[in-house]
């Protein structure tokens, strides 16, 4: 069966995606001499731009963007999984032997 | 096993037709079967992520003066490589799809050799840190702080099996050269080498990660 589907990812999306993501390497690269922040801060901005990476590089360069829901539910469901083991482990970390310590 | 014959038709109640499809040239289960594999794949390194936003809170001061130890030259060298690589993976595919075989032969060499290039700055940079008396359970490493330890820990643990990623992903390219070859993948049947641009992707993707946390929190 051939899969010829109607929306595909052209060779112009592709390269364009291609360069934003150069450009938002660049700046990973660059932000810690060109904005000076606290640690919180650079931590913060370095995850934003990884996030932004990597929605870029799930949409086109994994093509889910183009794909069947199912998968885009997969993959759903692998950063909601992850995300509530961080939440969780992100309590034990804040507030252990705390007053609030949930695991106490 | 080649299926050209004439395709098997099965209609619903409403007379909607349908392609039978055998399991041997199942295009969604294929992909379907790998984006499970990758599923696994993010659990595996979100959970070494997650040990290392641990220790990062608990020991902030010590991650941030072992990461500026690192080489953020060879590192950041390292990013583009990887990055340029999966330029040419991607290129590969669609070359492959609109029937340009050799030159999507051609842009998974390129891949390969980016790979190695990698593999070998990787080295150096492991040397490095090998070579100052840095490496897992090293009586240098262990006069550290306790925070160092984990830093450094995690950094040859995660780096490390981010390598082995990196060597079978090069595996996979040389078993996709082979296929094409033998023209089991061609412009119609394309679905392995998706999945190892896929999967190249991920490789990708976790050093996305794996750069800021350990290169550039030592530079803020």
């Amino acid at each position: 069966m051939t899969h010829d589907q109607n929306n595909t990812l052209t060779k112009s999306m592709f390269i364009k995606m291609f360069i934003l993501l150069t450009f938002l390497t660049i700046l990973t690269l660059l932000q810690p001499y060109i904005i000076s922040t606290t640690l919180a801060g650079v931590v913060g901005i370095q995850m934003f731009i990884s996030i932004l990476k990597t929605f870029i590089i799930g949409a086109y360069f994994m093509h889910l963007k183009y794909e069947v829901a199912l998968f885009k539910y997969i993959v759903t469901t692998a950063l909601i999984t992850l995300a509530i083991f961080f939440i969780i482990t992100a309590f034990d970390a804040i507030y252990r032997n705390q007053t609030y310590d949930f695991f106490y | 096993m080649d299926h050209n014959n004439t395709p098997e038709i099965i209609y619903d109640k409403n007379g909607k037709a349908y392609e039978v499809v055998d399991f041997n040239n199942d295009y969604t289960g294929d992909k379907l079967g790998f984006w499970f594999f990758l599923f696994t794949e993010l659990m595996l390194f979100g959970a070494m992520f997650l040990v290392f936003a641990f220790y990062f809170y608990r020991f902030s001061a010590d991650f941030v003066e072992a990461s500026s130890t690192l080489n953020i030259l060879l590192g950041g060298i390292n990013t583009f490589v990887l990055l340029i690589s999966t330029y040419f993976m991607g290129m590969s595919l669609l070359d492959l799809k609109n029937k340009k075989i050799s030159q999507a032969k051609l842009k998974i060499y390129i891949t390969i050799g980016l790979s190695i290039i990698f593999l070998v700055i990787k080295y150096f940079e492991w040397m490095i840190e090998i070579n100052h008396g840095i490496y897992p359970d090293s009586s240098v490493l262990n006069a550290k702080e306790h925070g160092q330890i984990l830093f450094f820990g995690l950094y040859f643990t995660m780096t490390g099996l981010h390598g082995v990623h990196i060597i079978v992903g090069i595996a996979l390219m040389l078993w996709v050269i082979y296929l094409i070859n033998k023209k089991t993948i061609n412009n119609k049947k394309y679905v392995v080498l998706e999945n190892v641009a896929l999967y190249w992707d991920l490789v990708h993707l976790v050093w996305v990660f794996l750069f800021p946390l350990f290169y550039i929190i030592g530079r803020g």
